[in-house]
Parts: structure tokens; sequence; C-alpha cells
């Protein structure tokens, strides 16, 4: 973090004002910091910063936190609600605590960390960047993901990767169930460096052979009437 | 949208826990998702006889409380008004949901453009059109062990005290239901449920999920065993709360599109649609959790 620019209390201030003191923040360099104080579980705070900027958020936060920003660094000590980190470009969003439903929701790149429980959704239409999840996963983890990386240490839901394009997702615990077209595959050489990076960031302690590896089986790229069953199924 | 909300107090004999203030606490974190109605239901202490709340239309004078009386002879006594219409015990000797039922239409009936709101010996229904707020007085003074809340946003059907949540499951008594979503092939549960004589407040969705339930609770199911039946019939999405006399039962739709969480601790159990509800009631240090997709669960007072 750089040098505390400010702590604000959020009590007693509109979202709007205080999102408008963060933009007025990181136009300041990038090595600028805030924290916030008493974010009381509200919606959409730190929405559309994209200039750097250092965040700490001591507390909960609602929905929609972090959500299309490029280049902030943030980190929750709570829990969030749906919707962390939506379209992030770049930068990185921790949280402590567990996060909500779709998190990192279309995420085109950058890093995210949630040391606790991801709701369902995660990683859904995914462009880029690497979320790892400390602890469980929910339903439909990284539907329709695109291109990036998500790393489940705990325990993965239903319908695991449903109808991925491309990108990998990295799992440790028990899979409930895989989604359409979604095959395991062996780890390779760069995913273990990868993986062993990632931990080593985060000072997660976890090794990298201890997980599964799903990518897309790519059947569902192109139509083909002999295999109705998979576009049913799919569908 | 709509907010939803519930709060269980755990212990047999003890139905004096401030459960209106502690939904109104939360409703008031959950107002953004829905500004075009509220209500309360909450589960009191047992009334000796079985009463009902009736809700009138805000233009509409109410008659002389033996006018009232001779829409159904014999059955309601002990009539009293209330904020937004009137409440009577019923007689006794009224056995049976559909006996109860044929009073209901009755008054319904007679009394053009009012709508019976509960039914039982332990519920109580508060309803408003616009803020939660301004059942604020009527929730300081409701005690009980349970009760559930519901913040509208209306998506379809009318906006009045009749189309508000939580909803009675007529015509049975003590079941209310306060729901977030859409229950998609409502018209034909619906036309089945009127074919065999069932009536309706409203034209609202939501109102069939408490009369499909309590129907399989009057068929002596336990209310777990009614949800794992009633789930299956319903298309749509839900995130609802079911109350009965005995407790609280929850479900969620299989594809998850509509938030519920909660907290259970030692003395209670707590469920609303977003975490800042459970905060506010319960302070920052609490384990939250989430009901999972087509996950539906049940929870007794004692």
């Amino acid at each position: 973090m750089g040098e505390s620019l400010k702590t604000v209390d959020c009590a007693g201030l509109t979202v709007r004002e205080i999102n408008s003191f963060l933009k007025d923040a990181a136009s300041h360099g990038p090595d600028t910091a805030v924290t916030l104080i008493n974010p009381d579980s509200r919606h959409n705070i730190a929405v559309g910063i994209t200039e750097p900027l250092d965040i700490l958020v001591e507390g909960h936060v609602g929905y929609y936190c972090a959500g299309l920003c490029d280049g902030i660094t943030i980190k929750i000590t709570g829990d969030t609600g749906w919707g962390l980190g939506e379209n992030m470009m770049s930068g990185s969003v921790t949280v402590n605590g567990s996060a909500g439903s779709s998190a990192g929701a279309t995420m085109h790149g950058g890093r995210m960390v949630v040391y606790g429980d991801v709701g369902s959704r995660c990683g859904i239409a995914m462009k880029g960047g690497t979320i790892l999840v400390g602890g469980n996963a929910g339903y439909m983890t990284g539907f329709m993901m695109q291109k990036g990386v998500i790393i489940i240490c705990g325990d993965a839901g239903e319908a695991l990767g449903d109808s991925l394009y491309e990108g990998k997702l990295f799992v440790r615990g028990s899979i409930k169930s895989m989604g359409s077209d979604a095959v395991e595959s062996d780890l390779c050489d760069e995913d273990i460096a990868m993986l062993s990076a990632a931990f080593a960031q985060a000072d997660i302690d976890a090794c990298a052979s201890q997980f599964r590896k799903i990518v897309s089986g790519k059947k569902l790229y192109n139509f083909n009437t002999k295999e109705r069953e998979i576009w049913k199924l799919a569908l | 949208m709509c907010g939803i909300a519930g709060i269980l107090y755990f212990g047999q004999t003890d139905d004096k826990h401030p459960v209106g203030q502690s939904l109104l606490t939360m409703s008031e974190c959950l107002q953004h998702r829905g500004a075009d109605s509220a209500g309360l239901a909450v589960f009191t202490s047992p009334r000796p006889k079985k009463s009902l709340q009736v809700v009138m239309p805000a233009t509409a004078k109410l008659p002389e409380p033996q006018l009232i009386e001779a829409i159904y002879p014999g059955v309601l006594t002990g009539l009293r008004t209330t904020a937004d219409g009137f409440a009577a015990d019923l007689s006794s000797d009224l056995t049976g949901d559909f006996e109860r039922a044929k009073v209901v239409q009755a008054l319904e009936e007679g009394l053009p453009g009012s709508v019976v709101t509960s039914l039982g010996n332990y519920l109580s229904v508060h309803k408003t059109v616009g803020q939660v707020k301004s059942l604020t007085s009527a929730a300081e003074l409701l005690y009980g062990s349970h009760g559930i809340a519901h913040l509208r946003l209306a998506t379809e059907s009318k906006i009045d005290p009749a189309h508000a949540q939580p909803f009675w499951g007529r015509p049975f008594a003590d079941i209310a239901v306060t729901h977030n979503g859409h229950i998609t092939n409502y018209y034909k549960l619906r036309q089945k449920l009127e074919a065999r004589n069932f009536s309706f407040a409203s034209m609202n969705d939501s109102e069939i999920i408490g009369i499909l339930i309590g129907e399989k609770l009057s068929e002596g199911f336990s209310l777990n065993k009614a949800l794992s039946t009633v789930i299956p019939e319903l298309d749509g999405s839900y995130s609802f709360i079911v109350a009965t006399s005995s407790g609280i039962g929850v479900a969620r739709d299989p594809f998850a599109t509509k938030p519920l969480l909660f907290v259970q601790t030692d003395d209670l159990l707590a469920i609303a649609s977003e975490q800042q509800a459970l905060h506010r009631l319960l302070g920052e240090h609490i384990k939250i959790q989430e009901i999972q997709p087509k996950e539906y669960r049940t929870w007794e007072k004692a």
C-alpha cells in the first residue's frame, strides 16, 4: 500500500460522495492510498475507478464492489455481496471474508483473491485474469468463461465450468458435478508454475499437485446434427 | 427485485420476543429492493379463538359491527377496528378450513373491495402501500416467536394492500409466505385450485405458494415434507420464506436467481435478501450463510 492519503468514514456519506472522493484521490497519482471505514454492507462502493489507487475497506460491502475498475488495488476485510469486481480490466481485488454470487463476472484482467467462499456463477463470462478462491465455490462456477484462470482451494458446486469456451479451472476439493462440455485435463509444467506463484503471492498453503484441471471439451464450438444430445443437455 | 426477511426466536414457551421490531430493522435495510408496498406477518402468543383480519378500501366507511356480523350470522364475535379495517374472532363451532373459507368469501362479497389478509390463532399481518416506515408504530407492538417481512417492487398485478405481501395461505389457518421472484406457471396452478373451489385474495403469483403448502400441511404433512412436495410444482424464480405456527421454512430455485442469506445462533434464526439487514440486526461479527440453489430447509421454533 502507498501512503494513506486519508481515512474516510463512510457513515453519513452517500455512495456517490464516497466514489467521487475515491476518483479524486486516484487522480493524485499511483501511490495514493485510502482507507474506508464503516462501509455498512452498502452497494456500489469503489465502482468505476480507472486510475491506480490503493483502497483498504475495513468491514463488509454490498453488491458490485470494485466493479468497472481498471488498475486499482483494493482489499476488503469483511464479506462482499454479488458482482464483486465485475468487468475489472486490471488491478487486484482481495477479500478476507466471503463473496456473493457472480464474483469476477466478465472480468478481463487482473487478480481476484477471495479467502472465504464464493457464491454461484463466480467468473461467469470471464475474459481474462485470475480468480483464486480460498474456500468453496458455488453453482456454475466459470459458466461460459472465455479466458482466464479460476483456482478453487475448497470444493466446487454443481455444473462446474458449464459451457466454457476457453480458460482453465483448478479444483483441490470435490466437484459436485461437471458442467456441459467441461472436461478434466492433465496439469502441465506451466500450470504448476502458475499455481505455485499464485499460492505464494496470496500466502495460501496449497500444493499444485493437489489440484485437478478442468478445461473446455470444445464440443459446443460447432453445431453437429450427430451430437444433438449434447446440445439438448447444454441448452 | 423485492426484499424478504424472517426471524425466528428458538424456545418452547417464550413468545414475547420483539419480532415486529426485528423485522422492521431488517426491512429498513431492504427498502431499496422495493418501495411499492411492505408488510409484516408475525406469529404472536396464541389467541383462544381463531381470528381474522380484514383490510377495507381506503375510501370505504366501515359498516356498523352488527351489519358486518349479519353477513354470516352467528360466526363473528369481538369485532374491533384496526388501522386499515377490522379484526374479529371466529366462533369455535366453525371447524375445518373450508368452513372458514366460506366465511372469508362471504365477508369479501358482503363488503365490496375488502380483503381478508390473515386467519388463525397466531398470525397477525400488517401491510401498507409504500414504504415500510408506515408500519413502524404497528411493528413496535408486535411481540411473538417468529415472523416474516416483504418489501415489494411490483412487476405485475396491482399495487394495493391486497397485493402486498406477506400472503396468508388462504383458507388455511396460521400460514404466511413472503416471496421474491416470479412463479411463471401461476395461472395453470391457479386454474387447478379454482376448479377445486379455492379462492384468492389477489392476482399476485406469490399468493399461490402459501396456498399450495397450506393444503399439504392440512393433509398432515410436516413443513419439510410439504416443501419437498410443492417445490417441484413451482416453475420460475423464487427465494421464499414460509412461516407456520410451529416454525419457518425457506426455499431457493434451482438457478439461485434470487438471493437468500441467513444467520443461525443458539437463540435465533435471521433470514434476509441482503447481508446489511443481518448485520444491522445482529452486528458485524456474525457468520452469514447462503441458502443454496434448489435447497429447501425448515426450522422449528422449539
